[in-house]
């Protein structure tokens, strides 16, 4: 019996290579691959991201609903580093991304705001830079917005101001500059929410541009 | 076998550089002998001449046809030069007798030379008749594929001074006992015997060779030569052969302990081989007994089983001359260890140093420089550490460098590129790190270079465009990064690039198409992207072209038709997109072509019918579409077609497989097919992997599946199969190990006939509705690795004789209705990862079905979810310490959780998931789990990593054990609808690897601890209907988790996202970073001000904030001042621009 042991090691690998690189018809489970391909991983938190399995749904860090729509990733916390890329706007059921506390830089991509689902979007501890994207403005959904710690420069785009149901945005320890909104859901926003940037204070409408010392 | 092919190097040469000298002493004035003529045209007829090599054997001036050397005075011919060789020269195959040969040749009464080497007389004995040429002075048979014994009759050209029987091909040429003839040949200079049998001569050989007092250069490698032809005789040998002789090969045969004594005698010998010698039992100053031959300036000693006593040493010094005079020193292939040996230094003539598989240790010493005359150093093959001397530069003749199979370490020393006549360079299968240097540019003469198998990184330096010489190189498996430089396509000679395994970027160069000599590229395994160039088509040498594993997109160029040499191509793994190039039809010798794991779509191209030569087609996993071509049929070579996991659609039917005769793998699975072979078909008989899943049949099992008497893998998954399977299928089909059938529509019984297949390793029957009891009549012969027959209508009791198969892997018996009181008798299952036998109705006491023997057994998975069974969790479950995934929900469980759980070695500390489980969790295993709530198909990786507790739905009572915190790796935790009560442990937040936690409808009381709030990777939360009271912890993960109905239930809580508002004697919950905006009211409440005024800007609002807010009114000053310098600014900018217009205006 023992002797079969090795066979049977080289029956299941051949068996594997001729069945198995069926890579994902799912493009959700293709973006989230691609964000793999993106991120170093030391600890391995994305071991179990298997592209070869017809939906993303038993992987770990992400959460689907009943339709095998991606509904959360939770990668807070995970020893990653690396960049975003613009496939993760494909995530079109995304309600809850979930990054804190990486290492991940690079600029926000753009096409985050085609997540029109997204209810949390927690980037903060990071080191992301370059600008907050105005298509963020799309989210409609947005409740939370926590982009503090990280290394983002420009101004707050005032776009956001239209975000109604943002109830809590977090943008402090960064390096943003120009003039904090007063509009829509900022009127609400504490102060430490907007430390340690280089803003110039509340807005004064018609006075000075919004990005007035940037 | 190197060191054969140096003496027939030399051999060569010497017979080469003879027979020149001979040849061009001979006038053209005289026309040939017209008798002569004649005998040379019939010598001719005796031989197929494939290779033209006697092409120019025609018209009458004999002499003037080559190899035909006539004497310049009388017109005869005297020599014929007529070498074959086996590889790339002319040669001539013998049609006639060889007496016929030997008789033309007879009436060349002048022939004195006369050279038949090389070409082939189909195993003929020597004629003896050769022996009447006695004008000969020199003749070479060697290499003629001459068999038998060689005749006394050659004794009779006592004219000859060359005699070359040397066989290459070795053994089938002999001599008898009696070898007086060979004394007879009294002016013999040179003698080559090598590969002859002289096992049976006499044991007087070497007195016979003694005799021949001319003799200075004898060659007897691999001559089956034993002590006895040496040593017994070796008193009486005539000391005139002894110094006379100065060429010695006695390299391969079958002396064993000393040297010869004799060899001390031969005082003017200059190249002794003794290579593949045993010289165990030498003395310890073997080497300076062959000291004392003065002019001995090669020795080869390679494989003569020497150990370090042999050494020089202290008390055996080595003399001076032999220091001094050694050119060629080979003592590979040995058993020295240690340091390499410190003699080496002074041996300042040495052109050649072979040191090869020893065992030597240490560094390279700097001291090598001394060795300035050094052209050949090989070194592979030991244990050498350390770093590469940079002294090694300034061996300035160095030809070719091995290093290769050892354990150097650094980085290879920028001196090397002063190497400037270094053709060959082999450092591979080292520990080499760093980057490769510059100055490997200036080894202008470089032909070779071998880094593969080191530490390499870095990018590839350009300087490397330079080496215009250059036709291989070798930089696999290293750490390289950076792009491939463009100067790589300056190498006009490059024949094999093989740079796989590396980290190399950016994209394949255009420029390659300007390396015409390549026959072999090998890109693998980088992460090269871009577009495959147009130009690959140029590259009409190509014979195989490997960019498998890497991110290459676009799509594969139509100029690929063009690679008429093409033998393979290896595209697979990449992004590559497009549709398959129609050309591909062109490719006349294509054999090989994977293509697998792209994004091509399109259909397959009609053209493909041409590949005739095509062995190996592989698709699989693109995004094609259309139909499978019919013209596949007349690919009569092809042994493998797979066209897996794409979007082909229509009929596959008999005609596609037509003439395909040799087919033994044939994967069409998972595509959109319907299969629809006549029930009379007759399938390729060499067929012994069938993947047809998904392919849709609608028929019963087919029949001509009973023909495949040799078939090993049948998978039928999913295809739309009905009917019963046929009761003798396990006779049918002997040598089945492989029957995959899930997913279909089957029923009846499962044939008992099954319990025969000796072969069987995988049985998967799942997803039918296959009826009645499991077979119980298993075998201890067979040897089960799967069986898989969940999700049927199988009911009766558990099949006992399968508790005998120690090879069981998986076994997965959910969701049928079976039943009967269970026990588990995992004792004779050593192997067994995956035990799945819920949703059933096994009944029992969970303690006696998980009692007995099996402590540390290696059980992965144990799933009992969904039965009948009672009981208290026992002790001994937790003996199962691999355990990864332990199910037992939805049972009668009574009683308390134990406290043992912190056995689970594998939930508290996985260590790196073992690579050996993952082939298990292979594509046909897969486990529905609920984990975040939901019921997921657990397959592959996620399988294989998974790792979770379900004991929910149980009348499970009691605390939860405070130990579980301990259980770090869990993903997944569910104890809900039990009874449990007490607290959650307090410090939950230690499981920091849990997704999903479920811990409603018990009757947990206290507060939600605040350590909840770490668990940074929790996704999936429920407490919904404890007791559970306070507050609801906040701040990181928990701030997204905000689902009302996590907490619902649990009338005492309080806090977001319940509605409940804590009142104020509550504990405050410790946040983290979520910033409450209730806490700061007072600035709020200004902001409304603000906000509402009808001074929207206005003077009030701001003013009233910054006399409230300290912070504000900093920033608020601060830009203030900023406006201030703005507002000049701007100002001043207008006037400017005012002023410039004014000006402006003014000059016209």
């Amino acid at each position: 019996m023992a002797c079969l042991t090795p066979f049977f090691f080289i029956f299941f690998l051949s068996l594997s290579l001729f069945l198995s690189p069926a890579f994902s018809t799912n493009s959700e489970g293709n973006a989230l691959h691609a964000l793999r391909s993106r991120l170093s991983d030391p600890t391995n938190v994305l071991q179990s991201w298997d592209p070869t399995l017809v939906n993303p749904c038993t992987w770990f860090h992400v959460t689907c609903d009943s339709n095998n729509h991606v509904i959360r990733l939770d990668l807070g916390n995970s020893n990653v580093s690396g960049t975003l890329g613009p496939e993760l706007g494909q995530l079109k059921y995304l309600q809850y991304l979930e990054l804190y506390r990486n290492d991940i830089g690079g600029q926000i991509p753009e096409e985050l705001g085609n997540l029109e689902n997204l209810v949390s979007m927690d980037m903060y501890d990071n080191k992301f830079e370059g600008r907050i994207p105005k298509s963020f403005a799309k989210l409609k959904s947005l409740r939370f917005l926590r982009l503090n710690n990280n290394k983002l420069t420009g101004s707050i785009p005032r776009e956001l101001t239209t975000l109604t149901g943002l109830k809590v945005f977090d943008v402090s320890s960064n390096d943003l500059c120009g003039t904090i909104p007063v509009d829509g859901p900022f009127s609400s926003f504490p102060m430490e929410s907007f430390d340690n940037n280089r803003l110039n204070g509340p807005e004064l409408k018609g006075l000075v541009p919004y990005d007035f010392g940037c | 076998m190197r060191e054969t092919f140096h003496a027939m190097l030399v051999l060569v040469a010497v017979l080469f550089f003879g027979a020149a000298e001979f040849c061009s002493g001979r006038n053209t004035s005289f026309s040939c002998i017209e008798g002569e003529r004649e005998s040379l045209l019939k010598f001719k007829l005796c031989f197929n001449d494939l290779s033209n090599m006697l092409s120019s054997w025609k018209g009458n001036d004999c002499c003037e046809w080559r190899g035909v050397g006539c004497d310049k005075n009388s017109g005869h011919v005297v020599s014929l030069q007529l070498r074959g060789s086996i590889y790339d020269q002319p040669q001539l195959y013998l049609i006639d007798d060889v007496e016929e040969v030997v008789s033309n040749l007879l009436k060349l009464r002048y022939l004195e030379h006369l050279d038949l080497s090389g070409n082939d007389v189909n195993s003929s004995l020597i004629p003896p008749s050769f022996g009447l040429m006695k004008q000969l002075r020199y003749l070479n048979l060697s290499s003629m594929n001459f068999k038998g014994r060689i005749p006394s009759e050659l004794g009779n050209l006592t004219r000859l001074r060359v005699l070359d029987l040397v066989d290459y091909y070795g053994g089938a040429l002999k001599v008898d006992d009696d070898i007086q003839w060979i004394s007879h040949l009294s002016a013999v200079q040179k003698l080559g015997m090598s590969g002859v049998n002289l096992s049976h001569a006499s044991s007087n050989l070497f007195q016979v060779f003694g005799m021949l007092s001319s003799l200075s250069w004898l060659s007897l490698s691999d001559c089956g030569l034993k002590n006895s032809h040496l040593t017994s005789h070796s008193h009486l040998l005539n000391l005139t052969f002894l110094e006379n002789i100065q060429h010695l090969d006695i390299s391969r045969n079958s002396f064993h302990g000393s040297i010869p004594i004799f060899l001390q005698n031969m005082t003017s010998l200059t190249f002794l081989d003794m290579s593949g010698v045993n010289l165990s039992l030498a003395p310890s100053n073997l080497f300076q007994v062959l000291g004392m031959l003065p002019s001995l300036s090669w020795l080869s000693l390679s494989d003569c089983s020497l150990k370090n006593s042999h050494l020089p040493s202290h008390s055996n010094p080595l003399n001076f001359t032999f220091l001094e005079n050694i050119q060629h020193f080979d003592i590979s292939h040995n058993s020295f260890h240690g340091p390499v040996p410190i003699f080496l230094q002074n041996m300042t003539s040495l052109t050649v140093l072979s040191l090869l598989y020893n065992q030597l240790s240490g560094s390279i010493p700097d001291s090598i420089k001394q060795l300035s005359k050094l052209e050949s150093i090989d070194l592979s093959g030991n244990q050498l550490n350390g770093s590469i001397p940079d002294s090694i530069g300034q061996l300035s003749k160095l030809e070719s460098m091995y290093l290769s199979g050892n354990q150097l370490s650094g980085s290879i020393p920028y001196s090397m590129g002063q190497l400037s006549k270094l053709e060959s360079m082999d450092l591979s299968h080292n520990q080499l790190s760093g980057s490769i240097p510059d100055s490997i540019g200036q080894l202008s003469k470089l032909e070779s270079m071998d880094l593969s198998l080191n530490k390499l990184s870095g990018s590839i330096p350009g300087s490397i465009g330079q080496l215009s010489k250059l036709e291989s190189i070798y930089l696999y498996s290293n750490h390289l990064n950076g792009s491939i430089p463009d100067s790589i396509s300056q190498l006009s000679k490059l024949e094999s690039i093989y740079l796989f395994d590396n980290q190399l970027s950016g994209s394949i160069l255009n420029s390659i198409g300007q390396l015409s000599k390549l026959g072999i590229i090998d890109l693998s395994h980088n992460q090269l992207s871009g577009s495959i160039p147009d130009s690959i088509g140029q590259l009409s040498e190509l014979g195989s072209i490997y960019l498998n594993g890497n991110q290459l997109s676009g799509s594969i160029p139509d100029s690929i038709g063009q690679l008429s040499e093409l033998r393979s191509i290896y595209l697979y793994d990449n992004q590559l997109n497009g549709s398959i190039p129609d050309s591909i039809g062109q490719l006349s010798k294509l054999e090989v072509i994977h293509l697998c794991c792209n994004q091509l779509s399109g259909s397959i191209p009609n053209s493909i019918g041409q590949l005739s030569n095509l062995r190996y087609l592989r698709f699989s996993s693109n995004k094609l579409n259309g139909v499978l071509p019919n013209s596949i049929n007349k690919l009569s070579n092809l042994k493998a077609l797979l066209v897996s996991h794409n979007s082909l659609e229509g009929v596959i039917s008999e005609a596609h497989f037509a003439n395909l005769f040799k087919l033994i793998v044939l994967d069409i699975g998972s595509n959109n097919l319907n299969c629809e072979m006549k029930y009379n078909w007759r399938p390729p008989l060499d067929l012994a992997y069938i993947y047809m899943g998904s392919c849709k049949f609608g028929t019963g099992f087919p029949e001509w599946l009973s023909l495949l008497k040799t078939i090993s893998l049948i998978d039928l998954s999913n295809a739309s199969i009905s009917g019963p399977l046929p009761e003798s299928i396990g006779y049918m089909l002997p040598k089945l190990q492989g029957l995959f059938l899930t997913d279909n529509l089957l029923n009846g019984s499962i044939p008992k006939s099954l319990c025969n297949s000796k072969y069987l390793l995988f049985l998967d029957l799942s997803k039918n509705m296959f009826f009645g009891s499991i077979p119980n009549c298993w075998k201890n012969d067979q040897s089960f690795n799967f069986i898989d027959l969940s999700s049927n209508n199988l009911s009766g009791l558990f099949p006992n004789t399968m508790w005998q198969f120690s090879s069981l892997y998986v076994l997965h018996l959910s969701n049928n209705s079976l039943h009967g009181e269970l026990h588990v008798e995992l004792k004779n299952l050593t192997s067994l990862m995956i035990l799945d036998l819920g949703e059933n109705k096994f009944s029992g006491n969970l303690a006696s079905i998980v009692g007995g023997e099996i402590d540390n057994h290696g059980l992965k998975v144990l799933r009992l979810r969904g039965n009948l069974v009672s009981g208290y969790i026992p002790l001994e479950l937790c003996s199962f310490s691999q355990l990864r995934i332990l199910d037992l929900a939805e049972n009668n469980l009574t009683g308390r959780i134990p406290h043992c759980f912190t056995n689970f070695s594998t939930m508290v500390n996985a260590t790196s998931m073992d690579t050996v489980n993952n082939a298990i969790y292979s594509d046909q295993t897969y486990l529905m789990e609920v984990v975040k709530g939901r019921y997921l198909e657990y397959k592959r990786k996620t399988l294989a990593l998974q790792i979770s507790i379900d004991l929910s739905s149980n009348n499970l009572i009691g605390p939860i054990p405070e130990e579980v915190i301990f259980l770090k790796y869990l993903h997944s935790l569910n104890l809900s609808y039990n009874h449990l009560s007490g607290k959650i442990p307090e410090k939950i937040g230690q499981m920091e690897n849990l997704e999903s936690l479920d811990f409603s409808q018990n009757g947990l009381s206290g507060m939600i601890p605040n350590s909840m709030s770490s668990l940074t990777k929790l996704s999936h939360l429920n407490l919904s209907y404890n007791n559970l009271s306070g507050p609801i912890p906040t701040g990181y993960q928990l701030q997204t988790l905000e689902d009302p109905f996590i907490y619902i239930g649990n009338p005492q809580l309080c806090g977001a996202p319940l509605l409940k508002n804590c009142s104020n004697d509550a504990l405050p919950p410790t946040t983290t970073n979520f910033k409450d905006n209730d806490d700061d009211a007072l600035k709020r409440m200004w902001f409304y001000i603000i906000v509402m005024s009808g001074f929207a800007i206005g003077f009030w609002g701001v003013v009233g904030t910054l006399i409230l807010v300290k912070s504000w009114r900093y920033a608020y000053f601060q830009w203030v001042d900023d406006v201030k310098h703005w507002i000049l600014v701007v100002i001043t900018l207008k006037v400017a621009r005012f002023k410039k217009m004014f000006n402006g205006n003014l000059d016209d």
